[in-house]
């Protein structure tokens, strides 16, 4: 009887297990089917999008009119943002692929720049059409190059979650080891075959062309200062009653744009630590942030402006206007720009960020006050606030105007007239050029001030 | 006889067993990990100190603004973005001093604004691989009040970064291929290269 139920336990057990196992195995099976079939769509939508690019290119080329050529730069300009939306889809994120990340990024700029001077009825040059022929026989082998992927993804040969899970693999068990690290399969070498080539393509001259890819700041004029003296040049900023007898101390230069000293007041005597950093040329504080805890809010950020606007009086900021507001998580940060002879000057921004429990100043950030300012001589406006007031859409109701300064991707300086005015329930600002009269740029209101500087 | 009702009371048993396996979802209940914790007000758009933008606030007002995380920034409706920005900020850096924070921040704000990668934060946060937390699913967990404070200031312009685009904890984890990028800064325990 005993050996009946053992025998019978037995058979259920094993039979369980396997049941158990093999619906486990089908979950997985399942999970990893879609996550592949994610991947293979973000793959087949890249070699879908650079094919239309390079047929939009190659469109563009051979145009006459302006009106197909801005029509196939606008096509071009959604197809490369799509292939750079589906690339960032792909587990590839080990994978080396700069130069062809770089190659989607200026088409995407280029293609997108150059549209809009179609619709703004210029035609193309023959450096920018020498550089649109380049940029399709580059589109032209990358397509190429993934489609050949694409057959070996295809034909079965090749799945992107094998892959994904290699990768993982090959990180944890050979942390250390460079490119052998990486596992050797056909999307690696895919995508080697792939760089290398787009490697081997001249690099198009953009400059002037294009702004640079990645955000460059200048250097802060002035001479290089010693580490002594920025040290100096923190203390003196974040105050005798914030430093309150801690010793501070160079923490690193940090080959930044602008390089920086990063400067370490520790924690100590209630207080959290204070993080400055001050520019190796020049000596200037670039920003500063308190870590002490912040209490329950006592002030508000309407009193918090007047405290921020008196701290830079104190730090030698002269001439600042507020230009926003947020409130949030018991601080307040408020935006600031340097007003010259009446005209608002928005690269020299600053911002201070205010604790409300006790409002004092525990945060500052000044990187492009420190870098763009300086005195400015402008020449007069070329037309007349009424006639620059004629380009505005006619429907904006205008509330206010005034002069201002705003920095383009290159950093030029243009002298604007801004309007402020609403349509609707939104307020917005509205730059005309104050030389040529043409609208620069709109921005949107929130309610804490302009959206972005 | 007997026999075979115990098969019968067997089987029976072995059949509940497996219907019962069958049915109970191995992978959890994700709606009740995902639950938004959006504070009271922010469904009209309206925050919760809304007359900041006017500059008429007071200290009433500011004081009733709950301590906990809040995604309801002053006047806004839930921003996505600021939301997400927190819960990574909140699931990479949880221990990690204040600038350490807001340098998370700053660097997904640098990969957006960098050709190499995605042009939107849930594309730079949802690449595949690219945040421990995302692919552990750590960014689901309600974010700390300190890293709601630290979203907003990389969003508002502090980079203690110096522009960089990766960052590693060498504690935890060892990539080879991080080692061929410029080292800028360690802020407390994270490695920050561009």
């Amino acid at each position: 009887m005993r050996r009946e139920w053992l025998r019978f336990g037995g058979v259920a057990l094993v039979l369980l297990l396997g049941l158990v196992a093999f619906r486990e195995y089908r979950l997985r099976r399942e999970i990893e089917l879609r996550t592949e079939n994610q991947y293979q769509r973000a793959f087949q939508e890249v070699v879908y999008h650079l094919d239309g690019l390079e047929q939009e290119l190659a469109k563009a080329l051979a145009a006459g009119s302006m009106t197909q050529t801005a029509k196939a730069f606008a096509d071009a300009w959604r197809h490369s943002e799509s292939a750079r939306s589906a690339i960032g889809q792909l587990p590839i994120g080990t994978v080396p692929l700069s130069a062809t990340e770089d190659f989607i990024g200026q088409v995407a700029a280029f293609t997108y720049t150059l549209a809009q001077k179609g619709a703004s009825g210029a035609t193309i040059s023959d450096h920018e059409w020498t550089i649109l022929r380049d940029f399709r026989r580059q589109a032209k082998f990358a397509a190429e190059e993934l489609a050949k992927m694409g057959r070996a993804f295809a034909a079965g040969a090749l799945r992107w979650t094998d892959f994904q899970r290699d990768t993982m693999a090959a990180a944890a068990t050979r942390p250390d080891r460079a490119p052998d690290g990486a596992p050797s399969n056909q999307v690696t070498k895919g995508f080697k075959m792939l760089e290398d080539g787009m490697t081997r393509f001249p690099s198009p001259d953009l400059e002037g062309v294009l702004p640079p890819p990645t955000k460059k700041l200048p250097q802060v004029p002035g001479p290089i200062v010693s580490t002594d003296e920025a040290v100096r040049v923190a203390l003196d900023f974040i105050g005798p009653s914030v430093v309150a007898g801690r010793r501070a101390r160079v923490v690193g230069r940090i080959p930044s744009d602008p390089e920086t000293y990063r400067i370490e007041i520790p924690a100590g005597k209630g207080r959290g630590a204070v993080w400055v950093d001050v520019s190796v040329k020049g000596g200037r504080v670039l920003w500063v942030m308190d870590e002490t805890p912040i209490g329950p809010a006592t002030i508000t950020p309407a009193m918090a402006e007047g405290i921020a606007a008196d701290f830079l009086v104190s730090r030698g900021f002269e001439n600042m206007r507020r230009i926003s507001r947020q409130a949030h998580q018991g601080v307040a940060v408020i935006g600031f720009a340097y007003e010259q002879d009446d005209v608002l000057v928005y690269p020299d921004h600053v911002l201070v960020r205010v604790a409300l429990d006790t409002g004092r100043v525990d945060g500052f950030e000044g990187t492009n006050y420190q870098v763009f300012h300086r005195t400015r001589r402008y020449t007069p406006p070329g037309v007349t606030e009424g006639e620059a007031k004629a380009a505005l859409n006619p429907r904006l109701d205008v509330t206010a105007s005034r002069l201002a300064v705003i920095m383009d991707d290159f950093y030029r300086e243009t002298l604007v007239y801004e309007f402020r005015g609403t349509i609707d329930d939104q307020t917005y600002l509205v730059y005309v050029n104050a030389d040529t009269g043409e609208e620069e740029k709109i921005k949107r209101v929130g309610p804490q001030g302009i959206e972005t500087i | 006889m007997y026999r075979a009702g115990r098969v019968c009371a067997g089987l029976l048993f072995l059949v509940a067993l497996v219907a019962v396996i069958w049915h109970v979802r191995p992978y959890g209940r994700p709606a009740a990990v995902r639950t938004w914790r959006v504070a009271a007000g922010t469904g009209t758009g309206v925050g919760t100190s809304a007359n900041i933008g006017t500059g008429t606030g007071t200290a009433a007002t500011v004081a009733a603004a709950p301590a906990s995380w809040d995604l309801a920034r002053p006047g806004q409706a839930y921003d996505y973005n600021f939301d997400l920005m927190a819960r990574v900020i909140s699931a990479e850096a949880r221990g990690e001093p204040y600038v350490g924070q807001v340098a998370v921040g700053a660097v997904i704000l640098n990969r957006v604004e960098h050709p190499h990668f995605p042009k939107t934060i849930p594309g730079v946060i949802f690449e595949p691989d690219a945040f421990t937390a995302v692919s552990q699913g750590t960014i689901w967990l309600p974010p700390t009040a300190s890293s709601v404070r630290a979203a907003q200031d990389a969003l508002a312009g502090w980079d203690p970064t110096g522009g960089a685009l990766y960052y590693y904890n060498p504690a935890k984890a060892t990539n080879w291929w991080i080692t061929t990028r410029r080292f800028l800064v360690q802020i407390g325990r994270h490695v920050f290269f561009r």
